[in-house]
Parts: structure tokens; C-alpha cells; sequence
């Protein structure tokens, strides 16, 4: 921020500049190269500058590879103009500052400088790192009161599984500024940092009995892209501490009064300090991995919609498939759709927006797809599905956008086209989607092979035997009761016929089939109204019919028959009738008197 | 005797609902996977209540859902169709049912039949055979029972009420008697789906016998006879032709 400041306001100067100079000739530009040091400790850090005297171009490098050494800033720009007898002067310089790293001589090679189209090379430097004693000596006491650690969250992590690492400062001593110029290198990851408060929280801490202030410089996420035991290198800070300006031999006044640690005093001095690196031991991810997984490790809910579900066809009908959730979103494509027969797809617009929440990656994944569907009727998409890893849940989850429907019209009706046989229920049930499980069944039965068991049986063979026993019971009781009266009345009129069918059996015109003859009749009369019949007598039998009330004309009818073959039977030839003319008198009377008795 | 009638009666009624619990576990544990997206697992999981004899709507219904998932429709047909015979009237089995025939290949256009024959059909098949059976067994043994007391209060003022009683329970005993065996012997007309994604229909129960005409996988057809490896099969468009029993389920 304060760079660009700076270069707003030197362009601003530059062109007033420019403008009040503008005749006035400039000479051959002068380039050069410097360092500040020859010589630097370890860990401590230089500065590389080059200048350009006499040129309104602001010089440009491309910064070469140099070993041994880390870039801690750069490039630093700044631009001085003096105006010395009428004469302008300018010049700009580039500065990197570099912290070195190993001990041994460093080269910076000679570099092209660019101002404007021309271009110009500068001369190689050499600078010499030295561990000395002293060095190493103040690295371990000032290790001791201010050192940087890296902590990450997990040491074991699945590919894809972000692992976050928090650089914390620990210090005794006061420290005005820090700077943290570029992420460490880490092969085999991608890493993000996580934007933090301008000003780090200061923390009081106890490590080893020792309280320190601490400070989260920076915490940084970082995404394995491949298994095996991965390395992140130490994070460079540039800190401004507080140390003793203890240097006694250089004191004016060898005096207790000036020993005073009032006098004594402190001093800012600008450092630089390493993390320590990180192993990170990165697992593959379980075998076997589906299909159709494309990298995906997280936790994730996946959306699909059209934004109408009813378009003519031809029309365009948006379809956005939507993956929110938490995880690598960088690393993975959202899935596509598979559509029916009959419907153009166009490119997708695909957009995201994804914020680092809760040490994580959260936020969605959207891609919308334009369908152009170019027949009337029915569409139904398959779901898309996305498959994704749950490093919490150590294994693989498949979600379902569930399916996904419209209708096309027709392009003059508005009547959807029922091409392939659907009938309307159909269609209205291609709105819904499949219901969900039951949760629970209490109505467990056994399979059976035949559809009645033997209990069923069993019930009906007791109902049959209770009414077998009920018609039993009743029939026992019947036969006690002796209710042989009423049996007689019912058969009555059978017994009758029978005795008359025998009759007819007997072949030649006798007194027995007259004799039967009478019986049928005084039996007939005898049985329905329950007398004795063979004690009846003719004059008997007409006292009975006349106490029933029976019509006269069939009393007398009865008498008249009676008396008639009483005679035959006892004289013959008195009474000129055949055995036939016999018969049919008698059917007719049985007849006459089944209908009044 | 009464009172053994009525023992009896409460035995039969009684006798379904003594359930086993592991049947219970099993389920739970399948609709677990089943809620975690893992259909395979569920499927395992209630694939072994059936192989244990266990019989219930609930399995089917789940089973049916999570083939459903895994894109099996003929065997997510199968289980509906069994989970409908065990629950006619249950409306997430007959629109589950109704809604994975969407998904199959094979449509017969059928001409639409009568209000009447529809609704005559539909009322058919309202009660499930186990319930079926309940309603012979009641009316049946109210039947008995109204005999019974007309046998023994046919003398007093009650005789004429238990007698109208009677008749009309014997009446209903027949109604119910005749939709039972109606029933069985739809329900020995047994169905056939197709569990493959395709099938030859051949003109014989041979094989290298001619083919007659594809089907899809999820097409239901009634089976006609059956020999040892083959079915004769009866397509809703009126359709026969013979299969291989390792293609179809059998519900």
C-alpha cells in the first residue's frame, strides 16, 4: 500500500517535473549495481540496488535465480531529482533486500536493465555469507527470547484435506514491526493464506516455565496434491526487536553512574527469523475409489434446477447444477449432466464464490447450462450425482440431485404433445419423485410356501364341528321329546301317495287293492288329524272331518267313497266300478282333502 | 363350546403378530445405509431379512426404493408389486409402484376400460389376502355362533333378531367366502418382471427356438404355464411367448 503511495506520488512530481523541464537535454544514462554489505551473517539480510542517474525511465529487471540467498522484499522503488546550476539531475534506483541463508559466497549475476527501449548490463557481485561464532552464539540467545514456529493443525491428512498451519511468533523482548514477504515453497501443495486482522493479537504463553508474548504472523492453508511424506519449508520473517545496547567498549564513560540500565538502555535492530519445516505425512485415498470420483474431498450438498419447468420447444430453458459445501473446491469440476435424446446443451457459465471460513474453504460451485429442447412432450433427466471423499467419515458419499423435469410444448399449442403413450396421471406423476423409506415395520410375518396355513383350517373344522354338534344336539332332543305327531302330519299326504302308487301296482281288479285303497285315504285323514287309523270307522272318520269344520259337500264326498268301496270290497257287484274308476276317484278325493286339511 | 370358539378365534387372530426382533435390527440397519446414500449396503442388508423368511411391507417397500436408486427398476417393480400384495391400500407403495413404471422401456398403449370395471377391480384387490382371510374366519365363525343361539333361543323373543342375524352374516360369509378363493386364485395366477435389461421371447421352451419379440427390463407379464426352466408368459397386449426363469422375478 505504501509502495503504490509512494509511486503515485513520485509520478506525480515526475510529470510536474517533466513539465517545467521539458527542453532541457538529458545525457547518456548512468547504471550501476551495489550491495550494502560484502559481507553478512547468517540469517542476516542485504540489500541489492541499482541506479540509473540521468534518465526519466524507471529501470526494469527480471530478477535472476541467486542461491543461498531468500528474497525478503523488493523491488523497492524510488526516484530522487536535484536541480544543481540550471541543471536537472535525476535518479532512480530498484532494491531488493535478500536474507541469506547459507553459509558461502553468493553471486549476483550480471543483469539486463531495461530503460524504455534500451536496455543495459550491470556487473556481478559477490557477497559472502559468514557463520561465525558470534553469529550462531546470538542466534541461540535471541532463539532463546524471540523464535517463530510453525504449527499446523494435523500432521496426517488425506490428499485433498486441508491442513492449516499457523506461524506464531514467540518472543521476550518487545517487537515493533514484522514482515513476511512471500509463503514458503511447499512441493506437492497448493496454498492459500488465510487474510487476518491488520494488527496480530498478542498472547501471553508459558513454554518450558518460560512465559513469551505470542503473535500469529500468519496462518496459511495448504492443500496436498499428492500422497507420500511432504515437506513445507520454513516461512522468512523480517522482525524489528528490541535488543540491549550492550556494547560497553565503545562507552565514552567507563563510570558505574553510566552502567545504570537506564543508561544502558535499548535499541531496535531488524532481524530475520526461520520457522521450522513441516512434515506433513499425506495418505492416499482409500481403495477402491468410484467411477466416477474426480478429486472431490470435503463435505458437499449438490442442487440441480431448471429455472422453468414448462418451455415450448425450441426455447431456451436455463439449468444451473449447484455444489455447496466445504473442501477443495479448486481442485475438482462440478459433474455433468446426461440428457435425453432431442435437447441441445450449450457451453456452461460457470461461477463460484468461495471464502475461507473456519480454517476451511466453504461456499458453492455453480455452473448453468443453456437447453435448447427441440421436441414436444415429456423430458425427464437422469440425477446428477457427485461423488465426493469425507475425510472425516473415511470413505466415499454419492449425492443425487434428485430428477429433474419439464414439460416442452408444443410451438402452437399449449397442450404438451403425449408422444410416447403417457396418460395424463402418468404426466402428473412425473412432477413428483420416488417417496422415501419406511422406518420401521412391526408387521413381521414368516413366508409360507401355501397361502392358508393350518390354523385357518383348523378354525373352519371348529365351526363345522359346533354345527354338526348344534344339529345332533337338536335331533336327540326331538327323538326324546317324541314329537312323532307332528313327523306323521308332515309325511301324511306322502304316505298317501305311496300306499296309491302301490294300488296301482296290483295287477287284477281285487279286494286287496281295495283294501289298500281305503287305508290311503283313512290313513291320509287318520295321519293329519292325528287318530289312530286303523281303529277309524266310516261313521268315526266323518265325526273327525265334521269337529275340523271341513266343507260338507267333501264330508259327504268322503263318506259316500268310503261307504262305496266298503261295499265292494265286501259285496261284489253291488257297486259297478273297475279298479281304474277306483283309482281315479281316489286321486281326486286324496286331492279335495289335501287341500282343506 | 364357546368358549373354545372363541379361543380359537383369538389364537388365529393373534398368531401374526408374534414377529421375530432380528427382522426388526435388519431393517434398521439397511434404512441406515439406505439414509447415507450407500444402496448396495441397504440392499444387502434386506436382502438377508428375505432369505431369513421374514415377510413384511416395510422390507419390500425399502428394498423396492433402494434397487430404485441403484437405476434396477425390474427389480424395484418386483419388491413394489410384493410390498402392494402385502399392502393394497398403502398410497407410498402404489405411487412408488406406479412412479418407477415410468421409467420402463416396453409402454402398452391399452384402450381405457369401463369406470365401473375399474373401480370393480380396484375394490378387488382393497384387501390384502392376510386381511381377506380375517374377514372369511370372522364372518364364518359369526355365522357358527348365530346358529348357535338360534338353536338355543329360537323359542324366545330374540329368536326372530338372532335368525336375521344369521342370515345376514351367512350371506356375507359367501360374499367373503368367494372373494377369498377369487384371490387365490388370482394369486395363483402368478406374475412374472423381467430383471434383465433385455430379453428374447421365444416361440417355444426350447433353446435356439425362434424369437418371437424383445422385452425390457421392469415389464410385467402373467404367467401362463411353467416347465422346468421356462415360463410361458402373457404380455398385457395380449402377447405369449416363452422365458428362461433366471430372467424374471416372480411375484
Amino acid at each position: 500500500m505504501r509502495k503504490i503511495g509512494s509511486m503515485g506520488r513520485s509520478l506525480v512530481f515526475r510529470l510536474t517535473l517533466t513539465l517545467l523541464f521539458i527542453s532541457s537535454a538529458l545525457a547518456e544514462p548512468r547504471i550501476s549495481s551495489s550491495v550494502d554489505a560484502k559481507q553478512v551473517l547468517l540469517q542476516e539480510s542485504f540489500t541489492w540496488t541499482i541506479e540509473v542517474e540521468g534518465s526519466d525511465e524507471m529501470p526494469n529487471i527480471r530478477l535472476p535465480d541467486i542461491d543461498k540467498v531468500a528474497l525478503l522484499s523488493g523491488p523497492a522503488q524510488s526516484s530522487n531529482y536535484t536541480y544543481v546550476n540550471g541543471k536537472m539531475s535525476s535518479k532512480k534506483s530498484l532494491s531488493y533486500t535478500f536474507a541469506a541463508l547459507e553459509v558461502g559466497k553468493v553471486t549476483i549475476p550480471s543483469v539486463e536493465v531495461f530503460l524504455g527501449e534500451q536496455s543495459y548490463r550491470t556487473k556481478p557481485l559477490t557477497v559472502t555469507i559468514l557463520a561465525s561464532q558470534t553469529s550462531s552464539a546470538a542466534a541461540n540467545s535471541s532463539g532463546q527470547s524471540v523464535f517463530l514456529r510453525a504449527l499446523p493443525s494435523k500432521t496426517s491428512i488425506y490428499i485433498g484435506e486441508p491442513v492449516s498451519i499457523e506461524y506464531k511468533l514467540f518472543t521476550k523482548v518487545g517487537v515493533y514491526n514484522y514482515q513476511v514477504d512471500k509463503l514458503p515453497d511447499a512441493v506437492g501443495f497448493w496454498a492459500e493464506e488465510i487474510p487476518q486482522g491488520s494488527q496480530p493479537r498478542l498472547v501471553s504463553e508459558i513454554v518450558n516455565g518460560v512465559r513469551y508474548n505470542t503473535a500469529v504472523l500468519k496462518t496459511v492453508l495448504y492443500y496436498p496434491t499428492r500422497a507420500g511424506e511432504l515437506t513445507i519449508d520454513p516461512l522468512k520473517a523480517e522482525l524489528e526487536i528490541e535488543v540491549k545496547s550492550n556494547q560497553r567498549n565503545r562507552r565514552m564513560f567507563n563510570d558505574p553512574f553510566f552502567n545504570d540500565p537506564f543508561f544502558s538502555g535499548t535499541k531496535k535492530a531488524t532481524k530475520n527469523f526461520l520457522s521450522n519445516r513441516v512434515k506433513i505425512n499425506v495418505k492416499s485415498l482409500p481403495e477402491p475409489i468410484p467411477t466416477n470420483f474426480t478429486g472431490a474431498v470435503g463435505q458437499f450438498q449438490i442442487k440441480a434446477n431448471l429455472d422453468t419447468n414448462a418451455v415450448f420447444a425450441n426455447d431456451a430453458v436455463g439449468l444451473s447444477i449447484s455444489l455447496s459445501g466445504v473442501g477443495n473446491f479448486k481442485s475438482f469440476q462440478l459433474p455433468e449432466p446426461q440428457l435425453p435424446d432431442g435437447i441441445d446443451i450449450f457451453k456452461p457459465e460457470r461461477s463460484e464464490s468461495i471464502s475461507i471460513k473456519g480454517m476451511r474453504h466453504r461456499g458453492s460451485k455453480n455452473s448453468t447450462y443453456l437447453l435448447v429442447p427441440r421436441t414436444a412432450g415429456r423430458v425427464i433427466i437422469d440425477p446428477i450425482e457427485f461423488t465426493y471423499f469425507d475425510p472425516s467419515a473415511k470413505k466415499y458419499i454419492t449425492k443425487s440431485s434428485g430428477w429433474i423435469k419439464m414439460t416442452v410444448y408444443d410451438a402452437e399449442g399449449t397442450l404438451p404433445l403425449v408422444t410416447s403413450g403417457y396418460s395424463r396421471e402418468e404426466v402428473e406423476l412425473m412432477q413428483e419423485d420416488i417417496r422415501y423409506i419406511k422406518a420401521a415395520d412391526t408387521g413381521f410375518s414368516r413366508a409360507q410356501s401355501s397361502p392358508f396355513g393350518i390354523k385357518y383350517w383348523t378354525m373352519h373344522v371348529f365351526g363345522i364341528l359346533a354345527l354338526l354338534g348344534i344339529f345332533g344336539y337338536e335331533y336327540r332332543s326331538r327323538k326324546l321329546h317324541g314329537n312323532a305327531d307332528l313327523r306323521r302330519s308332515v309325511k301324511a299326504m306322502r304316505s298317501a301317495r305311496k300306499k296309491l302308487n302301490h294300488a296301482q301296482k296290483i295287477s287284477d281288479d281285487s279286494e286287496a287293492l281295495r283294501s289298500q285303497l281305503h287305508q290311503c285315504i283313512s290313513g291320509y285323514i287318520g295321519d293329519r288329524l292325528n287318530a289312530a287309523e286303523n281303529a277309524l270307522d266310516i261313521d268315526e272318520l266323518t265325526a273327525l272331518l265334521h269337529q275340523k269344520e271341513i266343507p260338507e259337500e267333501i264330508v259327504s264326498e268322503t263318506k259316500h267313497y268310503l261307504d262305496g268301496l266298503t261295499l265292494d270290497r265286501f259285496a261284489p257287484g253291488m257297486v259297478k266300478r273297475s279298479s281304474s274308476e277306483w283309482i281315479s276317484a281316489t286321486q281326486k278325493l286324496l286331492q279335495d282333502l289335501g287341500r282343506v286339511l | 363350546m364357546r368358549h373354545l370358539i372363541l379361543m380359537s378365534f383369538i389364537i388365529v387372530l393373534g398368531a401374526n403378530m408374534a414377529l421375530a426382533v432380528d427382522y426388526e435390527r435388519l431393517l434398521m440397519a439397511g434404512n441406515k445405509h439406505y439414509e447415507q446414500g450407500e444402496f448396495d449396503l441397504a440392499i444387502n442388508e434386506y436382502e438377508k431379512i428375505i432369505a431369513a423368511d421374514g415377510v413384511s411391507t416395510a422390507v419390500h417397500y425399502n428394498l423396492g426404493c433402494a434397487y430404485f436408486n441403484q437405476k434396477d427398476y425390474g427389480k424395484a417393480i418386483l419388491h413394489f408389486e410384493k410390498a402392494r400384495q402385502l399392502s393394497p391400500r398403502d398410497a407410498d407403495v402404489k405411487h412408488n409402484l406406479e412412479f418407477s413404471k415410468l421409467f420402463l422401456k416396453d409402454r402398452f398403449d391399452l384402450p381405457q376400460a369401463m369406470p365401473f370395471v375399474i373401480w370393480f377391480n380396484q375394490a378387488r384387490q382393497s384387501l390384502s389376502l392376510l386381511e381377506l382371510k380375517a374377514l372369511e374366519l370372522t364372518l364364518f365363525i359369526l355365522f357358527v355362533i348365530g346358529i348357535v343361539l338360534y338353536r338355543l333361543f329360537r323359542d324366545s323373543q330374540i329368536g326372530r333378531y338372532i335368525l336375521l342375524f344369521t342370515g345376514f352374516t351367512g350371506i356375507l360369509f359367501l360374499l367373503a367366502a368367494g372373494w377369498l378363493w377369487d384371490r387365490t386364485i388370482t394369486l395363483g395366477d402368478k406374475h412374472a418382471v423381467l430383471l434383465v435389461k433385455e430379453a428374447h421371447i421365444s416361440s417355444a421352451p426350447v433353446p435356439g427356438s425362434s424369437t418371437l419379440f424383445v422385452i425390457h427390463e421392469g415389464t410385467a407379464s402373467e404367467i401362463l404355464d411353467a416347465t422346468d426352466d421356462w415360463y410361458e408368459i402373457k404380455l398385457a397386449d395380449g402377447k405369449t411367448g416363452w422365458i428362461m426363469h433366471e430372467a424374471v422375478g416372480v411375484y
